[in-house]
């Protein structure tokens, strides 16, 4: 049962290719459940009708998936997703976005809130492929209620010529969350925006991201921690420029709102080493090889 | 170097199946005559050329030379991030490998060199050029750092290795104990960029290092260049 899920949402332009999920998961088209559904009626936001809404109220026995498509030219989709866990679940959610083929001119524009209900956790993979010409924009805010933990990766390895991606995550009381970001911008333009809330006495966290640049590629990370309690959190900041065309711009933050918060936080930006490259050469490595293979070591 | 000459008026061949070995003082060059050969980008010749097998590759980058057969271990391997010794062993390996050895083991599941012992890092290095399947090896001090039990059995690998594949070395070092493990069937001292004595007899050009200097193999006999 290897590819087995627990529920799973697939959507390609603006038709639904696949909705199911088991017992004790409701997985509706947000359209429906906005008018359904008190609780997505509050997430409700005009002109998005697009997207998913899941609520899961049963611990589920394999993962849950979502892919979100374009195949056609010129499609433009306003997708809002919202995930609800109960209390004390633990669910994985692969969530895969993109264009089928290069030259599309795709819009893909996502908003989306997940909630983790009291001691609820979950790993969230977000993994992104665009076409070089589709255009970008991810607005994703996860609310970990109290004791409730999240392990959130998000992976780009070949991000459009522009993209804007943010992500919120609010933690309350014990709850913790550990994101990481991975991009590798060849030829773009990437803006990332993403701030940990700590709301709550012990709620802990760390941002983590690995950036590389090149071929005119232009970066700008705004990571920022928000200690309005007495928690813990990180900031983790490493990008890799690959020529002298492409820029990467670190903007962390650490805002400080109460005195029992720590906060902590490392960035560094540099070039490949000439050293390791030359090393990797004299095994028999290619120089492109070479590059790729310690570009891959620094997104992993 | 940086459009400083380090190396002058080098005349070295080492036969096939040969073991020659290079001593020297600090920062006389040997490490660099290794890079030079190994082809490494920054070290450019200015005037002669290297032959391998008869053919010039004096203008092939480090992997083509590579290809060809020829490998070096590095004196201070470079740590190499989110790649494992034995993912990187399965890239680069021509053959099977399979070392029955419980250090060996646990490095294997490492990144490549990070955090590796002095000792650890040159282990690595012996496995990962062996791998190659070279016909030239330059050892640039393998045997620093070693225990002496653990330079018992990189040497006996060593032997075994070369041995096996008839491939010719360049041990380059600072200590006898290793010398009088391989029997080099040449060696050379550099000074000042230059090879100013090449013996078949280690022990005696030891010998005259130890009791004098470095400095003394200029003037003495031994060189089978001179007498
Ligand atoms: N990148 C460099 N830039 C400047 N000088 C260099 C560079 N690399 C080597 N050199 C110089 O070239 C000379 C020879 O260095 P090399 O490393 O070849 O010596 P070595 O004989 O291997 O010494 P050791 O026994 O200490 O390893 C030294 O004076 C060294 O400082
Ligand atoms: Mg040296």
């Amino acid at each position: 049962m290897k590819n087995a899920k627990s529920a799973s949402y697939q959507y390609i332009n603006h038709k639904i290719k696949e909705i199911y999920a088991q017992n004790g998961i409701t997985l509706l088209p947000m359209k429906e459940a906005m008018k359904k559904i008190p609780l997505a009626k509050r997430y409700a936001k005009k002109g998005r009708n697009e997207g998913y809404f899941m609520w899961v109220k049963k611990q589920p026995k394999f993962p849950l998936s979502s892919c979100v498509s374009v195949s056609s030219k010129n499609i433009s989709q306003h997708v809002l997703n919202l995930l609800v866990v109960e209390k004390g679940i633990h669910v994985d959610m692969l969530s895969l976005c993109n264009a089928l083929v290069e030259n599309l001119n795709a819009t893909h524009d996502a908003k989306g809130t997940i909630i983790l209900k009291e001691g609820a956790s979950a790993t969230f993979k977000s993994i992104h492929r665009w076409g070089k010409d589709d255009k970008l924009t991810t607005n994703y805010r996860f609310v970990l209620e109290k004791d409730a933990k999240l392990s959130y990766y998000y992976k780009s390895l070949s991000p459009p010529a522009r993209m804007d991606i943010k992500t919120t995550v609010l933690c309350y009381e014990g709850a913790k969350a550990d994101m990481e970001i991975v991009i590798n911008a060849s030829g773009s333009d990437v803006k990332t925006t993403d701030t940990l809330y700590l709301n709550g006495d012990n709620a802990s966290g760390t941002i983590k991201s690995r950036i590389v640049v090149s071929n005119g590629s232009e970066a700008k990370v705004y990571s920022q921690i928000v200690g309005n309690a007495a928690g813990r959190g990180h900031l983790d900041c490493q990008g890799m420029l690959l020529d002298n065309e492409s820029r990467v711009t670190f903007i962390p933050k650490l805002i400080d709102k109460n005195k029992d918060v720590t906060m902590t936080h490392e960035a560094s930006i540099g070039k490949i080493s000439e050293e390791e490259l030359n090393y990797l050469r004299s095994r028999g490595l290619s120089e492109d090889e070479a590059i790729e293979l310690i570009v891959n070591g620094f997104l992993r | 170097m940086g459009g400083k000459p380090i190396l002058r008026d080098l005349n070295l061949s080492i036969p096939k199946a040969k073991t020659h070995a290079l001593i020297g003082p600090n920062g006389s060059g040997k490490s660099t005559l290794a890079y030079t050969i190994m082809g490494i980008p920054k070290y450019k010749i200015t005037h002669g050329k290297i032959l391998f097998n008869k053919k010039d590759v004096s203008l092939l980058p480090p992997e083509k030379r590579a290809k060809l057969g020829i490998a070096m271990t590095f004196q201070n391997p470079p740590e190499v991030k989110g790649v494992t010794l034995s993912e990187f062993m399965k890239r680069i390996s021509k053959g099977t490998f399979d070392y029955d050895d419980p250090i060996i083991s646990r490095l294997m599941q490492r990144e490549l060199n990070v955090g590796f012992s002095g000792g650890e890092k040159k282990i690595s290095e012996i496995i990962q050029v062996f791998s190659l399947k070279p016909k030239l090896v330059i050892f640039d001090e393998i045997d620093s750092g070693l225990d002496i039990n653990k330079l018992d059995r990189v040497v006996q690998l060593m032997r075994e290795e070369l041995e096996k594949t008839h491939a010719s070395a360049l041990v380059i070092t600072h200590r006898p104990e290793i010398l009088s493990k391989m029997k080099p069937d040449m060696t050379h001292v550099m000074l000042d960029g230059k090879i100013v004595c090449t013996s078949k007899n280690w022990r005696k050009v030891w010998d005259t290092v130890r009791r004098h200097s470095y400095e003394k193999c200029k003037e003495c006999k031994l060189s089978i260049h001179k007498s």
